[in-house]
């Protein structure tokens, strides 16, 4: 197999209809993106009918962009790489639909990928020098996992959380002290210039002995003190609660990512979901890192953001493994990142 | 004139294979596994039989609805993908039209009705007409005398039971299946005419049959334009719409 083979990358998992070309895994040809977000914003959060019926009319013309741009054409491709899950099942089926349909019709290996899988391979894409063994942390609205990773493609889950994702707990709460959605990156803005020592919120499990995570009780203590300011006549100051309320969630992520790394004695440490771009979050954990000499990579913001290129990364691995689909497969909107050898 | 017809509009569905004006191929599948599970394997297994090589087709024709939702973006999605990579014309097809032409030849006037949940169906009129000749009219002589809309089953009854005709009509499609109980009384008195089991359901054949009619009309859609015909906003925008007109929420 050459090394600079080329693979098309389709993700629809949610609210951007993306498609990428990537050449050796790490090469970004073409990196297509076109976002949604503005059109959900008045419903406070994203509508899955709506985003599959503008996925439909923006896949094919993103595709076609994004071959273009990279100057290529679907014969110049060795393999289509598409996100199956998880996500909106009526959004992932238009990419998933257009992927096998493109690899039936073009005679390509289809390959499936994880949209987790596929955040933190954009580190990959951003950082070539980067190389496994290291550990991972991957934060969004739908999941928390600690990840060790040995080569590439493998993957052992050192921990996850039990209960809500931590991006979901930023969402649920930043819509409780009525910020506009979504919820995360308004709170990490206002925390700037917020005292974070000014409400006491609850650490789930922080300190414990287990890489897990738990996320709900601090969501509920959160919701229930805003509410209870409120009736009191005073109500929470915004930045100072948003502030708080970061600092209850990064320092649990960042003191147990940075344990794993010593523990699993790697000198890395990979950052990645939607959480990751979260600015208190890097801070910190890059503050506790370099303490144990440990570099921690994240992702530029353009590959933070949902995009096809780091389907297309995560893509080409699994492709060198031989990791091939057949033409049922179905979306997955629940998958979740599996332990692989 | 090779063509491959798609179908993924409503539980049933498939694909189908024209070659010269004939269907060599169909396969219609109505089982709990998806439409994206399916779909290609089918049509992959349908051009394997038919000894099809991708390089010979020539057009891709598939269903655009009214429909399921969801089902009707898997199709047109994979339809248009396949007129991508081969480079052929692809053309939408009404999942009403498409009904129509299916069970047009047993009557004067044909009533389809596509599922849309809640006892409401999609549907559309087409009646026979002097002015619509079988070879270039598109539904086999049937001329649409209503716009496709959502109705509430009761209702188009009661429109149909006010004609002047007394010629009965024929009604098909999965929103016939669907509420049996409710037409019986019509059929029962005459006025409505139900095809038995698989000829009431939609066939990707009648699909690809109809997308020849229309390509052979000129009628090849913009490939990346194509979309599927919903007929209904999606819940959210409806609500989100009379909240802006109430003022309530
Ligand atoms: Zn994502």
């Amino acid at each position: 197999m050459k090394s600079d083979e080329l693979v098309l990358g389709i993700e629809t998992s949610c609210d951007e209809t993306a498609a990428a070309v990537i050449a050796g895994g790490k090469t970004i040809l073409a990196n297509t993106i076109s976002s949604q977000i503005d059109l959900h914003r008045r419903f406070g959060g994203v509508v899955p009918e709506i985003a599959s019926r503008k996925h439909i009319e923006l896949m094919l013309p993103v595709v076609d962009t994004a071959l273009a741009e990279a100057g290529v054409t679907l014969a110049d491709i060795s393999a289509i790489a598409v996100t199956y899950g998880p996500g909106l099942v009526g959004a992932l089926l238009v990419g998933l639909s257009t992927a096998k349909a493109l690899a039936f019709a073009a005679d390509k290996p289809l390959i499936p990928v994880n949209h987790i899988e596929g955040h933190i391979y954009a580190n990959f894409l951003a950082h070539p020098e980067v190389v496994p063994p290291l550990v991972c942390l991957t934060v969004s609205g739908g999941h928390t996992d600690l990840l060790y990773i040995e080569d590439y493609g493998t993957y052992q889950i050192l921990g996850r959380t039990r209960d809500d994702a931590a991006g979901e707990a930023f969402d649920k709460v930043g819509r409780v002290l009525g910020l506009p959605y979504p919820g995360g990156p308004e709170i990490d803005r206002l925390a700037a210039s917020g005292d974070s020592a000014r409400y006491q919120l609850p650490r789930g499990m922080q300190g414990e002995d287990t890489y897990d995570f738990s996320f709900s009780g601090l969501k509920t203590a959160a919701i229930n003190l805003i509410h209870n300011e409120e009736q009191r006549g005073e109500p929470v100051d915004v930045a100072d609660f948003a502030a708080s309320l970061q600092a209850a969630i990064v320092s649990v992520l960042a003191e147990k990512a940075v344990r794993a790394a010593v523990d699993k004695k790697v000198n890395t440490i990979l950052l990645s979901g939607g959480v990751g771009a979260n600015q208190g979050l890097r801070g910190l954990l890059s503050e506790l890192a370099q303490a144990q000499g440990i570099s921690v990579y994240y992702p530029p913001p353009v590959l933070c953001t949902d995009n096809a290129a780091m389907i297309g990364c995560a893509g080409y691995y699994r492709y060198k493994r031989g990791d091939i689909a057949a033409l049922d497969l179905n979306a997955v909107p629940g998958l979740q990142l599996q332990a692989r050898e | 004139m090779r063509l491959v017809g798609i179908d993924t509009s409503t539980a049933a569905g498939g694909v189908a294979l024209l070659d010269g004006g004939v269907v060599i191929a169909e396969y219609t599948l109505q089982l709990t596994a998806t439409h994206s599970e399916r779909l290609m394997p089918a049509l992959q297994q349908a051009m394997a039989d038919a000894g099809w090589e991708k390089s010979q087709v020539d057009g891709i024709a598939v269903a655009v609805g009214p429909g399921s939702f969801t089902g009707l973006r898997i199709g047109v999605a994979t339809a248009k993908a396949l007129a991508y990579s081969w480079q052929v014309p692809v053309v939408g097809v009404s999942t009403l039209e498409a009904i129509a032409w299916q069970v047009g030849w047993a009557g004067s006037t044909v009533a389809p009705m596509v599922d849309a949940r809640r006892q409401t169906v999609y549907t559309q009129v087409f009646e026979r007409s002097s002015s619509a000749e079988p070879k270039d009219c598109p539904q086999a002589g049937l001329r649409a005398v209503s716009e496709p809309e959502q109705v509430p089953l009761e209702q188009l009854l009661s429109r149909l039971e006010q004609r002047d005709s007394q010629v009965p009509v024929v009604v098909a499609g999965d929103g016939v299946i669907k509420n049996l109980e409710l037409l019986q009384p019509a059929a029962a008195a005459g006025r409505i005419i139900i095809p038995s089991g698989h000829s009431a359901v939609l066939h990707a054949a009648a699909v690809v049959e109809l997308g020849e009619v229309y390509l052979k009309q000129g009628q090849q859609a913009d490939l990346m334009q194509l979309v599927p015909l919903y007929l209904r906003k999606s819940e959210a925008e409806i609500r989100w719409e009379t909240c802006q007109r109430t003022g309530r929420p």
